[in-house]
């Protein structure tokens, strides 16, 4: 890492001669960064940096379930190439759409660069509409901020843009559509926006991309609706529900950075961890300071925002880590339902089942169990929840994935459940011990409930669809 | 003996086809003189044989045990179609007493071969001996019977036709009413079933109020519903029970109409569509009113031919009379005649012209109306059929589709009972739309049948 000053009236051949990237002043934009915003380094004098290097300069960070945007570096300028793009999308197994993201995925590929890098950014649109890109929370000049109409015009259906501009912050940034943004987004245009700081402290361990969003997939269906407001039945980090999100694998004692951004059309997001305490260290505004930092066990990321945790991985196990709306850890759940808690399933099936032989009455002992019961489902649609767990069943989807905190990382952990120490495991109290801690318990007055499970008439077949 | 036609006819000849069934009934009609009851019928039974394509049970009248045990059996099965026509052939009361009209037609027959008695007189006076005798025979009468057998005969064949022409139109519409009452009976089928999805939604409401998870409005509303599904049921029963009793009167049997065996369903569409060009042509050979409108004209021809022949000479007698003179015997031959000063028969000739002429303004009417009603009953038969095959090949198959797929959404507790038990409600509405379109098409095809006086080719 190196880093040169320049006199205010250097001239280019100069510049070009000294081998370093050469960045004019002009192309600097505004002369001082915004006061609050994160910032390792001078960028007031004309300061121009060699671009920065994964491995040497940061430690790239991990987007689970995506992929990091690559780069090559051309006369000291960092070129992408984002390509916006319609795709096929795979939220979790068997719930695919038709999607727009960028260079094959959504979200799109994770940009990672440094503060102080001067980066320019190729946009291909291959949609069947005219697009713009807004990167989200950066500082550059105004030509650059991708809202389109009023920064720059619509980037036109087979049209490439170019955008360019100088990192002068770090941060947990994003990038999405500024054209019609309703549609676009609500189909998957969006990416994470990293910029590491030129000089660092102290790097974490393990540095994770978290994005949420949200979509609105009926059962069957094959294309997110984008006119919907309300009722998203779709939540994802990196664009993935349970179980289809990867797990989060860290060393015991790891220092563990989490970016959480959100990009979700309407709804805020309270990302809840288990078995640790995390601290906000920064906002998508800049760092804060050390003094004013909360301890969260769950934080809350408002739409358009992006949140950055960090704590000691230092408590073993499996641990959850989700959105605690209970909606949002549901995959494709229907609001239009009837509430059949407490129904006598028995009764109903009865009046049911002499008309639609393969009906059966569920919901009225709640929903635990209805991911598992392997019932015929609409093509194209996935349980409401879950998969299959060490101890049953895990009934949870959506915006829900695993913080695996091992003592030892070794292949095949991802896979691996955590193996809990004698007595560190939740089981049923034995009679003596019930006793001995003198616990009574009254045998029950009301009779227990009616099995929950009406498995259908054996004649059952459920239709092939077509 | 195929009738003569008269000019203003000629343009409405029949082909072929007419004159081969003229031909056939006329040999046929009894010539003339007494013939047992029931042999009356056989030119309708094979004017209807060839219409109908049902072989006419030969046993009416006399053999009523027979017929009555026949239609007993017929009635301890399923009714077909075919099988309704034999009952009303059989048991039919009223075509028992159309048939009448053809007994009725060939005593006039009988009668205008038969000659007026020769009428005897015998004179007496004071002396209370015998003065005077005579012997008269009207020669009038023998001149005109064969023109008068030929008229009586024209009408005989003119009442065979309308004859069988009300008989193909009872036997076809005894077909149209079993279509209807299947129809019937499997609405109320399809309503049943509506009633008890509701039924179950309403039961599966009330459960769901009980625990309280349900709005009074809503359990009001699945009450409201089921309630009226089951007075859609009652609608439907009185309609089946209606239209089975529509159905004995047809067949003319004497049996309350919920004995009657049905078939459990009305049958498959019969097909392709019969070429339309030609079936015009077939109406106009075929249809057995017009048949009789033409006898009809031919009748009042001969009947004006008559009348004009022995228009001056109503009447006339030949005689033989003898006269006592005193001892002696005088006899000798008389002649008496009208003399036709003030009668000349001008009223009784234009009657019978007027007659004609109404014969032929009628077959005119006739034949206009035919052709209009074979396009009409063709229209009605092509929609019916289009509308039917609509429903087979897509609504039904589509609604069961929707039942299925909102039996996924439900066990992805998408949707919830109420809205799966509303898609099965939809199956069964749509159900009933079949029905209802398989019906019209049978009874359009029964219309069609009686515009074109025969079969569907």
């Amino acid at each position: 890492m190196s880093d040169f000053n320049h006199p205010s009236a250097v001239d280019r051949r100069t510049l070009l001669k000294s081998g370093a990237a050469a960045v004019g002043l002009a192309a600097l934009g505004p002369r001082a960064a915004s006061a609050l915003a994160a910032s390792t380094v001078d960028h007031q004098a004309g300061v121009v940096f060699a671009p920065g290097l994964p491995g040497r300069d940061y430690t790239p960070v991990i987007t689970p379930n995506g992929a990091a945007l690559p780069f090559r570096v051309v006369q000291g300028v960092k070129v992408f190439h984002l390509v916006a793009e319609p795709l096929q999308h795979e939220f979790a197994p068997g719930l695919t759409a038709e999607c727009w993201g960028f260079n094959g995925r959504t979200p799109g590929p994770t940009i990672e660069a440094v503060e102080g890098d001067r980066v320019r950014i190729y946009v291909t649109n291959r949609l069947p509409a005219a697009t713009s890109v807004h990167w989200h929370g950066i500082l550059l000049p105004s030509g650059m901020d991708g809202v389109s109409g009023l920064s720059q015009a619509p980037i036109p259906a087979g049209a490439t843009f170019k955008y360019e501009f100088t990192l002068r912050q770090h941060g947990t940034f994003m990038y999405h559509s500024h054209r019609d943004e309703m549609t676009q987004q609500a189909l998957g245009m969006m990416g994470m926006f990293i910029v590491h700081p030129r000089i660092s402290a102290r790097r974490p361990d393990r540095d994770f991309v978290l994005l949420s969003s949200e979509w609105k997939v009926l059962p069957g269906a094959r294309r997110p609706d984008p006119n919907e407001m309300l009722e998203f039945n779709v939540l994802t980090f990196n664009g993935k529900a349970f179980p289809g999100t990867a797990p989060l694998m860290v060393k015991q004692n790891d220092h563990v950075r989490i970016r959480l951004g959100n990009l979700s059309a309407m709804s805020h997001h309270s990302i809840h961890i288990h078995g640790h305490a995390w601290t906000l260290t920064e906002t998508d505004g800049g760092v804060i300071p050390p003094l004013a930092r909360w301890p969260e066990v769950t934080q809350l990321v408002p739409v358009g925002c992006t949140r950055t945790m960090e704590f000691i991985a230092d408590n073993p196990g499996d641990w959850a880590l989700h959105c605690h709306m209970s909606h949002h850890t549901m995959t494709q759940m229907g609001h239009s339902g009837i509430n059949m808690l407490g129904v006598d399933a028995a009764a109903v099936d009865r009046a049911v089942q002499p008309i639609l032989p393969s009906y059966m009455t569920m919901g009225t002992d709640g929903m635990g169990d209805m991911g598992e019961m392997g019932m015929p489902v609409p093509p194209n649609s996935t349980p409401m929840f879950g998969t299959t767990g060490p101890y049953g069943y895990i009934d949870m989807g959506g915006m829900f994935t695993v913080l695996k905190v091992r003592p030892m990382l070794r292949a095949g952990d991802e896979a691996r459940w955590w193996e809990p120490p004698a007595g560190t495991l939740a089981q049923a109290a034995r009679p003596e011990e019930l006793a001995r801690d003198g616990i009574i318990v009254e045998p029950s007055a009301s009779p227990p409930a009616a099995p929950h499970h009406h498995p259908p008439p054996p004649t059952f077949q459920p239709d092939r669809p077509k | 003996m195929i009738p003569v036609q008269r000019e203003e006819a000629r343009s409405h000849r029949p082909s072929g086809l007419r004159a081969l069934l003229l031909g056939a009934m006329l040999v046929a009609l009894p010539a003339c003189g007494p013939r047992r009851p029931g042999l009356a019928t056989q030119p309708v039974d094979a004017l209807l044989v060839a219409r109908t394509g049902v072989a006419a049970p030969r046993m009416r009248g006399v053999d009523s045990l027979v017929a009555s045990d026949s239609v007993r059996a017929m009635l301890a099965r399923p009714l077909t179609p075919d099988a309704v026509v034999r009952v009303t052939l059989l048991a039919q009361p009223r075509l028992r007493s159309l048939y009448e009209e053809i007994g009725l037609a060939q005593a006039d027959v009988v009668q205008a071969g038969l000659l007026s008695n020769p009428l005897a007189s015998v004179d007496r006076f004071t002396e209370g001996r015998f003065q005077e005798f005579s012997v008269a025979l009207s020669f009038v009468e023998l001149l005109r019977r064969p023109l008068r057998t030929r008229v009586a005969r024209a009408r005989l064949e003119t009442t065979t036709l309308q004859v069988a022409d009300a008989v193909f139109r009872a036997v076809t519409d005894a077909r149209s009413a079993l279509a209807e009452t299947v129809a019937a009976e499997q609405s109320l089928d399809l309503r049943r079933r509506t009633r008890q999805a509701a039924q179950a939604s309403a039961t599966t409401a009330a459960l769901v109020h009980q625990v309280g998870n349900l709005l009074d409005l809503d359990l009001a509303s699945e009450r409201a519903r089921a309630a009226e599904s089951d007075a859609a049921v009652l609608r439907a029963e009185g309609e089946a029970a209606a239209s089975r009793e529509r159905l004995v009167r047809a067949l003319g049997v004497d049996v309350p109409g919920d004995s009657l065996r049905l078939p459990a369903r009305l049958a498959d569409l019969a097909g392709a569509m019969p070429p339309r060009d030609s079936l015009v042509a077939l109406a106009v050979n075929s249809r057995l009113d017009l048949a009789a409108a033409l006898s009809e004209i031919n009748a009042s021809a001969r009947e004006v031919g008559l009348t004009s022949r022995f228009r001056y000479l109503a009447d006339g007698s030949l005689a033989y009379s003898g006269e006592a003179e005193g001892s002696r015997m005088l006899r000798g031959p008389g002649l008496s005649v009208p003399l036709p000063l003030f009668d000349r028969g001008q009223a009784r000739l234009q009657r019978a012209q007027a007659a004609l002429r109404q014969a032929v303004a009628r077959q005119e009417g006739l034949i206009r109306e035919v052709r209009s009603e074979v396009r009409e009953s063709l229209a009605q038969l092509d929609a019916a059929q289009r509308r039917a095959t609509r429903y087979q090949a897509d609504v039904l198959p589509l609604r069961q589709r929707v039942t299925r797929e909102t039996q996924l959404l439900y066990n992805s507790m998408a949707i919830g009972v109420f809205g799966l038990l509303a898609a099965q409600q939809a199956e069964l509405e749509a159900g009933q739309g079949y029905i209802e379109s398989l019906r019209d098409y049978w009874i359009a095809r029964y219309h069609l049948e009686q515009a074109l006086g025969t079969r569907i080719p």
